[in-house]
């Protein structure tokens, strides 16, 4: 808001280039309508190039009948050359246009008004650089690059860009400075020149094009800084061969360094699956670095993850680069048993089959998947014999449709119930645990593999949703020896109080100790399908993944009860056991203002230097406390507690936050019958 | 130490060893409950004094649950307070992770007076007082429906809350065993039980969310809860297909045996009972055979008897011995049918509670009411004794300490031994105090001279 402000002010800095500006974005409007197009999505960025357009003959020729006429055919021009191009750049390279359509039509510009003398004989004008405080200047040489982006030789308009871009984002003004002198020192140094390099309006190509990798297509990070730095130096190139080659024709090289550079690098990180890249543009890069940062910590999914093959609480016995079995090619497998309280995975005497508690026990499906390859009739070894013949046992081989294999191994002969082909879904049982194969004792091995043989490697992977034996809830874990787990079933019950619908309305009462209002949330539907939560400008989405609530995006103001509720409910495992789990919030939703800001450009330099984990826990079927504890190099920086309580038909009933020593409550107002 | 004269007697042998009745020498005894001599309780805690072993309730919970769970994910024990109902045993069975299931207004205000809320109790019971029943639908128990008149009852009070409450609704059926009970709940092979559903799934203010079925008591047979799960399973996707409804628990019932003895059994019950692993693997491989694991409704289980009877001792003393006019040997106790109710239906095993070294002869044992009904045990094998003697009754953890009766004696203290030992009074033994607490002489009969 403040940007698209400041930047308005700054093109009426001169009024004769503010006012061709505006007419160009009004006739290219006029064009829109006029030609009326039924498809193609219109954007408010399609302006941006015939405004460019506009101002470029705005800061050449004074406004008069001709300069009129050229504008109009020019913005049209431009606007039809950024929707077209748009479309061939989207279609064959998914790569912006950026302002390429500026460049091409605003140089044209310039080269078919070479003969036009009488433009040149009634309106051509000449600016002359305008500074106010004696600064030195390689300190002015910075403004006046801002400056010309927009044309003008006044320095005040880049300090208005610059106080803009602060303002906007910190790590944009960073990137603005380091790539502005990057660019300079080292084209002086090649030029030899080392005061007159400040007085080349161009290097605002250096500024751009370090904002546009370091910080808006790619995260930032140090990595994206040093690429946006090493952009920057191959620029020097670029921007040297069209300053020469454009010389020849008497032409300004405007942006074209600037796109050239950063198209081709956009379109390599993209070919290379670069994960740096920006996938979603929040409002500034600093949203955009909080939100990719507690999104890949919160989801982790660099490996597949898979259910437990099995029911209540069984003892990881070997786990990845077990020991005993599990190496080479196949290590990463893992074996589960049963114990009791003394770690005895038999009752009575150990060598009977029959007083292993596992043995016999029912094995379940971990994924959903065609089976492919079932082996039924190998016999149960005595206890502390082993097979090595046929050494996986009566096994289950089902094929995954994200691309790999899960063999489950050692069942007990004649167990198997689905035949090759069918189709079983998961938690569905496939056997009993048994003591075929290489096993001594009863348990149950697992691996995922690449291919149907035996010489095809074993894949790593975690299991998904599942708790360990002191209540404790995992999304994801990596198996490890003597790690006590069992799976997680959702509750009927809660899994329809969290059914939200599209059109379901709820009412609640907000009272944070000054002022009580009522607010009304909607749920709708965004313009990507994706389900979301709606109070006024506020968006807050949502998804059910398998057994869990959460929250994972909030768009709009700073002040929403929508930010209460993510802030209070990150996610809710939809169980009736009393679970314990831990969660990660952006900081966007934890802090506000100076402390959120500065963390944020402290973390594009080290993304571990802060964190923002929330620990939550239930304390009756229905209740839950979570608390939010933000870090920045371990010391505690902000803490919030919550209540909650969840309604019995829909959602929640009620929330109780302290936060910075205040108390919010929020309570859901009755629906009337 | 100093041996009791004992006159002779002429018993009929059958030839040494190969005497089918037993040899009849005795050794049998339990001197040590969790490592603490029985001597030592008694001697701090009086006689008769009831015992719990906190490790056993543990252990045997701990086993329940791991057999149960491994054969189906969604199980949840729900403590049956009916069976015991003393607020350190009920609390060790909720650390472990029970719920509470209540059949009346006094047991379900105890549950929530130890800390249990309304939404971790099972509300059962053929008559549920109007009051308790408003509460109960206030905090949101878990409600199973015994007859159509309540349905009418919980409609009343949810259209004057005007919520929308759920509730289950308790089935009988025929899963095999004698006797059947009917008494309790809707008929399922008539339709009736339908018919229940139907009335309640019309109505606007109730929810049908779970069906209930508790078969018997001490049933033997894993069949019987095979045929059970099955029928349930069966009505559930009934209800769901036909009147749209989506059912979210089903609630077996108990009726697992404990090791007593059963009146009219002739073999022990470790020989006819099956184990616990087999009774959770006929229901829990049931379940997986005929649901799909999207639906997997929760599954309640309300076993008292099985878990608790085992965890249970009566310590009492031998007061006196009487022989009978035909030669019979009795000995009188000081606990009788008062505190041991249940040896209505069981020969509960008795162990003598010293070494003690003698042949043993059939004896009859008498409790101390001046009753002709109070006989302890009607006939068991066991030395000579004096009085003084300690007695070990195991299993009475179910039933007596809650249908035992303040009849003539007061009632005894009841203990618990720890895991690490220690014994602790759980329930304090009573005095006069006690026993005319909620006593009201008029005053008109306070004067009297005899």
């Amino acid at each position: 808001m403040i940007l698209g402000v400041l930047i308005a002010v700054a093109t009426f800095v001169d009024l004769n280039t503010g006012l061709c500006g505006i007419i160009a974005i009004g006739t290219a409007a006029l064009f829109r309508i006029i030609t009326k197009p039924s498809k193609g999505g219109y954007h408010p960025f399609d302006y941006y190039n015939p405004l460019l357009v506009g101002l470029s003959i705005g800061v050449r020729f004074k406004l008069s009948l001709l300069t009129f006429i050229l504008i109009l055919a020019s913005a049209i021009l431009t606007y039809v050359l950024t929707v077209v191009l748009k479309n061939l750049l989207g279609k064959y390279t998914a790569l912006p246009v950026l302002s390429l359509p500026f460049v091409i039509v605003s140089s044209m510009v310039y080269l078919a008004t070479l003969r036009s003398s009488n433009l040149f004989a009634n309106v051509l004008i000449y600016h002359s650089p305008v500074t106010y405080f004696d600064l030195p200047i390689w300190i002015n040489g910075y403004f006046f690059s801002l400056g010309a982006i927009f044309f003008s030789k006044n320095i005040i308009v880049g300090y208005l860009i610059s106080g803009a871009l602060l303002i906007h984002s910190r790590i944009m003004f960073f990137l603005s400075i380091a790539g502005y002198y990057t660019g300079a020192l080292v084209t002086g140094e090649f030029n030899a020149a080392h005061t007159t390099t400040y007085q080349d309006m161009n290097y605002f190509n250096y500024i751009l094009i370090a904002i546009a990798i370091g910080s808006i297509y790619l995260i930032p990070s140090i990595k994206s800084y040093v690429i946006a730095l090493f952009a920057v130096l191959g620029s020097y190139v670029v921007l040297g061969a069209t300053e020469v080659l454009f010389q020849n024709f008497s032409l300004p090289v405007f942006t074209l360094p600037f796109n050239i550079t950063v198209l081709f690098f956009i379109y390599y990180s993209s070919i290379i699956n670069s994960r740096l890249s920006t996938y979603t543009y929040l409002k500034n890069p600093e949203s955009n670095l909080d939100y990719h940062i507690n999104y890949t910590k919160r989801f982790e999914l660099t490996f597949p993850g898979i259910a437990l093959p099995f029911s209540g609480e069984w003892t990881i016995s070997q786990a990845f680069n077990g020991l005993i079995t599990h190496k080479g090619l196949w290590r990463y497998g893992v074996d589960f048993v049963i114990e009791d309280e003394q770690n005895q995975q038999f009752s009575g005497s150990a060598d009977v089959l029959k007083n292993y508690y596992a043995f016999s026990k029912p094995v379940l499906s971990p994924i959903a998947g065609n089976v492919v390859e079932v082996i039924n009739n190998i016999e149960d070894n005595a206890v502390g014999s082993i097979n090595r013949e046929d050494n996986w046992g009566n096994y289950v081989l089902i094929y995954d449709l994200r691309g790999f294999y899960v063999k489950v191994c050692h069942l007990e002969m004649g167990s198997v119930i689905p035949a090759t082909g069918a189709y079983v879904t998961v938690g569905q049982k496939i056997g009993c645990c048994g003591n075929s194969g290489y096993s001594p004792t009863p348990h149950i091995h697992i691996q995922l593999q690449t291919g149907v043989n035996n010489n095809h490697p074993t894949i790593e992977f975690q299991f998904e949703q599942v708790a360990d034996n002191n209540s404790n809830f995992f999304n994801r874990i990596t198996p490890e020896k003597d790690m006590v787990l069992t799976p997680v079933f959702s509750s009927k019950k809660k899994k329809r109080i969290f059914e939200l619908l599209l059109g379901d309305l709820m009412e609640f009462s907000i009272d944070d100790g000054n002022s009580k209002k009522n607010e009304t949330i909607e749920v709708i539907l965004d313009e990507n399908g994706a389900s979301c939560l709606k109070c006024g400008a506020a968006l807050l989405y949502f998804e059910v993944h398998k057994n869990v609530f959460r929250f994972y995006k909030y768009f709009g103001p700073t002040s929403s009860i929508l930010k209460y509720f993510f802030h209070a409910i990150p996610s809710i495992p939809l169980c009736d056991n009393n679970l314990i789990w831990t969660d990660r919030l952006s900081l966007n939703i934890s802090l506000r203002g100076f402390m959120k800001n500065f963390i944020l450009i402290l973390q594009s330099f080290y993304w571990d230097i802060a964190d923002n984990n929330v620990n939550c826990k239930f304390t009756g079927n229905y209740k839950f406390e979570t608390h939010n504890i933000t870090r920045l190099l371990s010391r505690e920086v902000g803490s919030t507690k919550s209540e909650v309580k969840i309604h019995d038909k829909k959602f929640i009933e009620h929330i109780r936050i302290q936060k910075n020593g205040s108390i919010i409550n929020i309570n859901r107002i009755k629906e009337k019958n | 130490m100093k041996r009791t004269y004992e006159k002779p007697i002429f018993l009929e042998q059958n030839v040494g060893f190969a005497n089918k009745f037993q040899s009849g020498y005795y050794e049998k005894m339990t001197t040590k409950i969790d490592g603490v001599p029985v001597k030592d309780i008694m001697d701090n805690f009086g006689s008769p004094v009831f015992v719990f072993s906190e490790k056993t309730i543990r252990e045997t919970i701990r086993k329940y649950n791991r057999a149960f769970k491994t054969y189906y994910p969604k199980i949840v024990f729900a403590w049956s307070y009916k069976t015991n109902y003393l607020g350190a045993i009920c609390s060790v069975l909720h650390t472990e992770g029970s719920i509470a299931e209540v059949v009346s207004e006094f047991e379900y205000e105890k549950a929530r007076n130890i800390g249990v809320s309304g939404d971790r109790i099972i509300f059962n019971g053929p008559y549920k007082r109007s009051g308790i029943l408003k509460q109960a639908v206030e905090e949101n128990a878990i409600i199973n429906i015994d007859n159509f008149d309540e349905i009418y009852r919980i409609e009343e009070i949810a259209l004057q809350l005007n919520k929308k409450i759920d509730v289950g609704i308790r089935i009988n059926m025929n899963s095999g065993i004698y006797p059947q009970w009917t008494r309790f709940g809707f008929n399922y092979e008539s339709g009736q039980a339908f018919s229940a559903a139907k009335r309640i799934a019309k109505s606007e203010n109730l929810n049908l969310n779970g069906i209930h079925c508790h078969m018997g008591t001490y049933i033997v047979t894993t069949k019987a809860y095979m045929v059970e799960t099955v029928k349930l399973v069966e009505f559930m996707k009934i209800l769901e297909h036909q009147l749209e409804v989506d059912i979210e628990y089903l609630d077996l019932g108990g009726g697992f045996p404990s090791k007593n003895r059963l009146k009219g059994v002739y073999l022990p019950p470790d020989f006819t009972a099956p184990t616990i692993e087999e009774y959770a693997k006929a229901i829990g491989e049931t379940l997986l055979a005929n649901v799909s694991p999207e639906k997997f409704p929760t599954v309640y289980l309300e076993s008292g008897r099985s878990i608790i009877d085992e965890s249970g001792y009566l310590l009492t003393s031998v007061t006196a011995s009487k022989r009978l006019l035909d030669g019979r040997k009795t000995y009188i106790l000081d606990a009788g049918v008062n505190f041991l109710f249940t040896t209505t239906w069981y020969d509960i095993p008795v162990k003598v509670g010293i070494e003690i070294e003698g042949p043993a002869e059939d004896v009859t044992l008498y409790g101390p009411l001046c009753m002709n009904i109070d006989v302890v045990r009607e006939n068991v094998k066991l030395p000579p004794l004096s009085p003084g003697t300690p007695l070990v009754f195991n299993p009475v953890g179910a039933y007596c300490v809650t249908q035992w009766m303040q009849f003539i004696e007061y009632r005894p203290n009841v203990v618990m031994i720890s895991e690490s030992g220690e014994v602790e009074i759980i329930r304090e033994a009573e005095t006069l105090e006690d026993v005319i607490a909620r006593e009201r002489i008029p005053e008109r009969l306070t004067k009297f001279e005899l």
